[in-house]
């Protein structure tokens, strides 16, 4: 299993060589979603959740919050990459499901009429 | 040694005298312990005896030898339980059994036989060429393509991806969860093993076909084993049937090999029913009996000898040792703890009576005294085989017979008795030749009443009071 710190620097070096500015650690409040993103980029609106014990995410990020984040992004407004520690074990695993996760948001935003 | 001491003299005197009881306190422990050994030999010999002289009395279960062993013996029960009406009982139902068994095999061939399973055997069973046989190995060739696709589907994420309906439209797992890549990776690693051109909803559809043909090859398959082990189970109780009926033609078979060895435990289980009750009576009560077959009297005395050394051995050691040990162990308890008192500052002005010491002295003397005894009682009984000189009546003391009268032993009640009973008794050494006898003087055998002197030695420290001194 990945420590957060291991997950979130992955993810932060996929999701740059993407082109996203992601900053760490982005207080986010928007309606009933209320929380530190681990790596966002405000502007494009796109970043990734790393989910750890660790760091008290299951307490800040409740059934109903991923519920929240995930109307969300179904309706366009945000691009959240969720992913459960328990769910990944191998480095190059998380590296590859995040390359398809950012190729899946470049289709959504050019679908979009967004650029980059 | 006589005066007053001081207390370092005293308690130098006092170390002395420990090292001589303890002496003697080892000594007759290691002498209890030789004793036991000899015991235990002199046991061991003499069960071996009253199975040599059960033997002699009862060479066979003829009717003739049972009514020669009662004479000899007083033993009615052994006439009365008839071990050779017994014996001949249990032979003929045996035989009967024997009988009832072959009768019962050649049934149940008969209705093995006609059994179609067994008729058919070559038809159904024969390797290669049996129609089940070749049933079976068809079914096994017609699943094997089913089970290569099953095969080539393992995966540990299969059965989620059947689950969540991977790679059908109603597929509804979101992009922005982890579970989305990851179940898409395991499709991918299983769609790879299937070529280029194929896709998951494709290899999806073959799995549950191959599943699906696969179960039913397998209930097939199922059946036609279980009918095949049903038949080659018939076939195995045949063959064994056929195996017990040759054995019993050929007299192998199990019980009639007990049959034949039925004479040889009969025999011995009388003649260990002859040992418990050689082993309960008084051989000297049925003397009289045995004197008639000196053969079987020399044995029976030298198994009556044998009891009787084991008997008069273990005597000695409890009388004359096991006490005096007891009492050299108080006393040595007792010099330990006047060593430390007078070793102590405050008694180094205190005066002693030499004298108090002569009582330790003459304690330890009288320890090795008794341990001296019973060594030479000891030598002369386990030294003992003239077993021909004893006689099985009233008038013999076996004690003096195994110690050739030489050693006294009061202290064994039975030597007691015999000597109140018989107070004008004097030991009359058996010559080798037949009714001549030697009277044996011990008039000047110090006579001692050891079981006098082994008590008084016991209780030797029961007159002193706090201390030795």
């Amino acid at each position: 299993m990945l420590t957060e710190h291991e997950g979130c620097a992955i993810l932060k070096e996929a999701f740059l060589a993407a082109g996203y500015d992601i900053a760490d650690n982005v207080p986010f409040s928007e309606g009933n979603i209320q929380f530190n993103i681990d790596g966002f980029d405000a502007a494009a609106r796109v970043g990734f959740e790393f989910i750890t014990t660790e760091a008290g995410d299951r307490n800040e990020l409740t059934p109903e919050m991923i519920a929240a984040v995930e109307k969300a992004i179904e309706k366009g407004a945000l691009f959240l990459l969720l992913v459960d520690e328990e769910e990944i074990d191998a480095e190059d695993d998380l590296r590859n499901h995040a390359r398809r996760f950012l190729d899946r948001v470049a289709e959504r935003r050019r679908g979009a009429g967004v650029s980059r | 040694m006589s005066g007053v001491l001081n207390s370092g003299q005293y308690v130098a005197e006092l170390h002395k005298a420990r090292t001589g009881v303890l002496n003697a306190y080892n000594q007759t422990r290691s002498q209890k312990d030789s004793c036991r050994r000899e015991v235990s030999t002199l046991v061991g010999r003499s069960e071996t005896a009253l199975s040599e002289l059960a033997q002699a009395i009862l060479p066979d279960l003829s009717s003739a030898a049972v009514e020669r062993a009662v004479q000899m013996t007083g033993y009615t029960t052994l006439a009365a339980t008839n071990p050779a009406g017994e014996l001949e009982l249990a032979q003929k139902q045996l035989l009967e059994s024997i009988a009832q068994r072959g009768v019962d095999i050649r049934n149940r061939i008969a209705v093995l036989e006609e059994h179609p399973e067994f008729q058919n055997r070559l038809l159904l069973r024969a390797p290669n060429t049996g129609t089940l046989v070749r049933e079976i190995a068809e079914i096994s060739y017609f699943r094997e393509p089913y089970v290569e696709t099953l095969r080539r589907c393992d995966h540990p994420r299969l059965q989620r991806l059947l689950e969540v309906n991977y790679g059908l439209p109603s597929y509804s797992v979101p992009f922005w969860r982890l579970s989305y890549y990851a179940d898409w990776k395991a499709g991918d690693e299983i769609v790879a093993k299937f070529g280029a051109d194929s896709d998951f909803a494709k290899v999806r559809a073959e799995f549950l076909t191959a599943r699906d043909a696969a179960a039913t090859y397998d209930r097939k398959l199922s059946k036609l084993r279980e009918e095949l082990a049903r038949g080659e189970s018939i076939e195995r109780e045949h063959q064994y049937l056929c195996d017990e009926t040759q054995q019993i033609q050929e007299g192998r078979h199990p019980l009639q090999e007990q049959y034949h060895r039925m004479p040889e435990q009969f025999l011995k289980e009388a003649r260990i029913r002859l040992e418990r009750y050689l082993a309960d009576v008084d051989l000297v009560a049925i003397g009289d009996r045995l004197a008639k077959y000196p053969d079987v009297e020399g044995m029976a005395k030298r198994y009556y000898g044998l009891k009787k050394q084991a008997e008069y051995l273990r005597k000695t050691s409890t009388e004359l040792l096991t006490n005096s040990e007891s009492g050299l162990a108080q006393t040595l308890s007792r010099l330990d703890r006047d060593i430390s008192k007078y070793n102590r500052p405050k008694y180094q002005y205190q005066r002693f009576q030499a004298d108090d010491l002569q009582k330790l002295q003459s304690r330890e003397h009288r320890a090795l005294d008794l341990l001296n005894r019973q060594r030479m009682a000891q030598a002369a009984i386990v030294g003992f085989a003239a077993y021909e000189m004893g006689r099985l009546d009233e008038d013999c003391l076996w004690w003096d017979v195994i110690t050739d009268g030489k050693v006294k032993a009061n202290y064994i009640d039975e030597v007691a008795q015999f000597k109140a009973m018989h107070p004008e008794y004097k030991y009359r050494r058996m010559k080798r030749k037949p009714g001549e006898t030697e009277i044996v003087d011990d008039g000047d055998l110090e006579l001692v009443e050891d079981a006098a002197y082994a008590i008084a030695n016991a209780g030797l420290d029961s007159d002193l009071s706090s201390d030795i001194s």
